[in-house]
């Protein structure tokens, strides 16, 4: 193994960055969580600053190699599998908290740092953040604002990159980036909206292809006073997504910090595993759960309003599933829900996309449909609520020692048929590399900024579609 | 030796061929940090020795895989990497979805012991278990030396006393202490000196002639006689091969407390302090038919009803980290090892440990400063009396 010590000195060299080499190391490197097929990377290296990071990336540029960035690698987009080999940077001890600033609201973090160990250290201020994945123990914020992740927090916001004050960014040309209010000497994080065009934007969601982010600056919130949760069933999907536009056009999102809805064969599997004598004819064909965060008098006027709501939208509360399901999951297994616990029947595949709530029924069709059309494969769907708008997760288990290259023709006709239904991609990666490249001129203007910021395609190729498409194309 | 590992048994595909297979990359097993459950680096050897990612739980489940596919691994380095773990199992206990990463290593470790690809110090401690019973090099007579000066006539009636290796020749206070309480509870023991359990082949990977020590040995007690055995590695080694009472110092004194035989009173002329670190075994970490699941609580409920704190808040946490003294750390990395020792004895305050091996490994590894650490049953020949029990066994 070769493994180098880690202080360092000019950012041209890797002679202080630790780096393995070897073989076994490297395997662990080769994919996230997702269901694209892994690549086998090159070297990996483990910077322990941003210097480092530069160090890293110039040295790649040099050497024409292609460079992966890689967090905790608990993504499903394959984002972070080296499919062109090269050079994986793991950003996972950069985990310092660089600034916290309880006035102007912000607490600014190496990329690589775990959510929980962020939230454990803002809790005794009474501060949280605003989005958390559900695989906080091992989630790096950098990765999430790369990726348009979701979790606790998601029904006050759109996705992470509301979350986002500024970032701190390395470039292919070796340019060490701040953006926001950061950009000008001496101001600090303070202001995202600044100067003028949003910079900090580009890099939100991008997976690596325009940059390298090295830190973060989040906006606090103020932790809830308490927290409840209610569970609520609707006889299909297209009426549970009348409830939830209804909910988001009233504003009574804000105390909502999480809100998961649950197609029918997912409630009744379950219901029915918690209490296998509950009469089926009363499962709902959707179920959501909502995880309220706030004083208790605003829960209970909040609660009160949504039942109303619910009752107005033909469904009503559920309680067994709260209490089967939804509270067990969010208090009593683990704060962290971890959607591998989604894995614990098998490896699965899960396809995130994004739609709006009148599309919630056509979403639950195209799982129906493919229930049909792949009766080898357990399909189920979950989304997930934002301020506007839905996140809808697709997920089909398989065995991937002999199912894998099956599953993926699958989720790619998937894909295709939620694109069909009016859903689009989220969480690009790899995964929806093909549908980016088909919006023509978003992929276009992607191609552009592409060519401008790293000329030589070495950051992240594959990802967003980006340096994939045929020539005849471009 | 081979250059290469390229293939695995057909037992250890049918073991672990689900596990390799429905792994999601959680990465949980590698570096989560999850504060509420004490979990602050769940792999011990990514912390202290290399953050190379095939030391880990993970590293182990994808090294499976990768020979499983058709690709031959360096058969020295994979080595190198599942002999340098604790075995502290954190890597399972922090598996979200139950799969046995530290158990895939442990079976790794097997198939390159079949195949003569032990590493130098590992195969050196094994040649010593075989030759002289021991993994140090001690020499086999040696194992009695605590004992030289025990001069009651063994009890045909009272259990068996069993010291394991490390108790025995690295901790022969604590073997004493062991000796010493079973004797202050009226009994006269037998001291076992025969020869070594084959725990340290077990974890090893030779797992065939660690089986045939642990018979050995077992057989040699007789199959109904109590055996109280100091070290609980030992204790889970010889338990399911015997049928009669085998049980921890720990849990002999928890036993007999717990049935009113004994009653621990303090020990006026020497006051126990006020507050410890009690040290998790890394052995009763992972539950097995063996391994006595509540010794940890107990004894942590049994120091609090002395008004003894427990400085570590989540004190029996399955997650704690190794000491150092586990699996193959110490023979692999020995440096990495007194690391993961001085970790565990921030300060100067009393380490109370349940297993001997871990206050040996945290004594021979506290070459600066001084280490306040004992082992159980030194702990409680210390400050403690042994008395007839009552219907009060737990003075208030």
């Amino acid at each position: 193994m070769t493994e180098r010590s880690r202080n360092t000195t000019a950012p041209d060299t890797l002679e202080h960055v630790t780096v393995f080499d070897e073989a076994i190391d490297l395997l662990s490197y080769r994919r996230d969580c997702s269901v694209v097929k892994p690549g086998t990377a090159e070297v990996a290296a483990q910077p322990a600053n941003a210097d480092e990071v530069l160090a890293v990336v110039n040295d790649a540029v040099r050497a024409a190699r292609p460079i992966y960035v890689r967090g905790g690698g608990t993504m499903y987009a394959g984002g972070a599998n080296p499919h062109a080999g090269g050079t994986v940077i793991d950003l996972g001890r950069m985990n310092r908290i660089l600034e916290l600033d309880l006035a102007r609201g912000i607490v600014v973090v190496e990329a690589g740092i775990r959510f929980a160990d962020l939230l454990d250290y803002l809790a005794p201020y009474g501060q949280t953040v605003g989005i958390v994945p559900s695989t906080g123990p091992a989630a790096t914020v950098g990765g999430a604002v790369s990726s348009h992740a979701l979790g606790t927090g998601s029904p006050r916001h759109q996705s992470m990159g509301d979350c986002v004050a500024g970032l701190e960014v390395v470039l292919a040309d070796g340019t060490l980036l701040r953006t926001g209010s950061a950009a000008c000497r001496g101001a600090g994080f303070f202001q995202r909206y600044c100067l003028g065009p949003d910079l900090t934007g580009m890099f939100i969601g991008g997976d690596a292809v325009f940059g390298v982010v090295t830190a973060v600056c989040l906006w606090l919130y103020p932790l809830p006073e308490t927290r409840k949760t209610f569970s609520f069933g609707f006889p299909d999907a297209a009426t549970a997504g009348g409830f939830l536009g209804a909910v988001q056009g009233q504003e009574l999102t804000r105390n909502i910090w999480y809100a998961a809805g649950y197609e029918g064969a997912t409630v009744r599997a379950r219901v029915l595993a918690a209490e296998p004598d509950f009469a089926p004819a009363a499962i709902p064909g959707f179920g959501l759960g909502v995880e309220f965060g706030g004083t208790e008098t605003a829960i209970n006027e909040d609660h009160a309003r949504l039942v109303t709501l619910a009752r107005e939208h033909g469904g009503n509360e559920f309680p067994e599933f709260n209490e089967y399901y939804f509270h067990k999951l969010r208090h009593d297994e683990s704060y962290w829900y971890s959607f591998a616990g989604y894995f614990s029947r098998s490896r699965c595949a899960i396809l995130m996309t994004s739609l709006p709530c009148d599309r919630l029924g056509a979403f639950v069709d195209v799982i129906d449909a493919q229930r049909n059309r792949h009766p080898d494969f357990l399909w189920a769907a979950a989304s997930v609520v934002c301020r506007r708008g839905l996140h809808g997760g697709v997920i089909a288990f398989y065995d991937e020692q002999t199912e894998w290259d099956a599953m993926l023709t699958a989720i790619d006709a998937t894909a295709t048929s939620l694109i069909d239904a009016g859903c689009i991609p989220y969480k690009s990666g790899k995964i929806w590399a093909r549908h980016v490249q088909a919006c023509d001129a978003y992929f276009h203007v992607l191609e552009l900024v592409k060519h401008g910021v790293d000329p030589a395609g070495l950051l992240s190729p594959g990802n967003l579609g980006l340096d994939q498409r045929p020539a005849a194309a471009r | 030796m081979t250059d290469k590992l390229s293939r695995l048994s057909d037992g250890f595909v049918l073991r672990f061929a689900t596990d390799l297979y429905h792994c999601s990359s959680c990465n949980y097993c590698v570096d989560s940090i999850w504060p509420e459950r004490g979990l602050n680096d769940a792999c011990v050897t990514m912390a202290h020795h290399s953050r190379a990612p095939g030391y880990s739980g993970r590293g182990f489940i994808e090294a499976a895989r990768a020979v499983l596919e058709g690709m031959p691994l360096d058969a020295a380095q994979l080595a190198e990497r599942v002999y340098t773990c604790t075995s502290c199992g954190n890597c399972e206990s922090a598996c979200p979805i139950g799969l046995r990463p530290a158990t895939i290593g442990e079976a790794l470790r097997a198939e390159l012991a079949d195949a003569n690809d032990m590493p130098p110090p590992i195969a050196a401690a094994r040649e010593h278990v075989l030759d002289r019973a021991n993994p140090y090099g001690a020499e086999k007579s040696s194992r009695a030396t605590w004992a030289a000066d025990a001069s009651a006539t063994a009890d045909p009636s009272s259990p068996i006393y069993f010291v394991g290796c490390a108790a025995a020749l690295k901790l022969p206070t604590e073997a004493r202490a062991g000796y010493e309480l079973l004797r202050r509870a009226g009994l006269s023991p037998e001291i076992a000196t025969t020869e070594c359990c084959g725990a340290p082949l077990a974890s090893y990977g030779d797992e065939a002639h660690g089986e045939k020590l642990a018979h050995a040995c077992a057989d040699s007690f007789g199959a109904e006689r109590k055996v109280i055995v100091a070290g609980y590695p030992c204790q889970q080694q010889l338990a399911p091969r015997r049928t009669g009472s085998t049980l921890s110092v720990v849990g002999w004194l928890l036993e007999a407390l717990r049935e009113g035989t004994l009653a621990l009173e303090r020990n006026e002329a020497a006051n126990p302090p006020a507050a410890i670190h009690l040290l998790e075994a890394c052995a009763l970490k992972r539950r097995t038919p063996a391994a006595p699941a509540t010794d940890e609580t107990a004894v942590r409920e049994l120091f609090a009803s002395f008004r003894i704190d427990c400085l570590n808040p989540l004190f029996p946490s399955p997650h704690a980290p190794c000491c150092g003294a586990g699996g193959g750390m110490p023979l692999m990395q020995p440096d990495a090892a007194r690391r993961m020792a001085t970790a565990r004895t921030p300060d100067d305050t009393v380490a109370v440990t349940l297993d001997p091996r871990c206050a040996a490994h945290l004594r021979e590894s506290a070459a600066e400063r001084p280490a306040n650490v004992l082992g159980f049953a030194e702990f409680i020949t210390r400050y403690f009396h042994l008395a007839p029990g009552s219907t009060e066994t737990r003075p208030q």
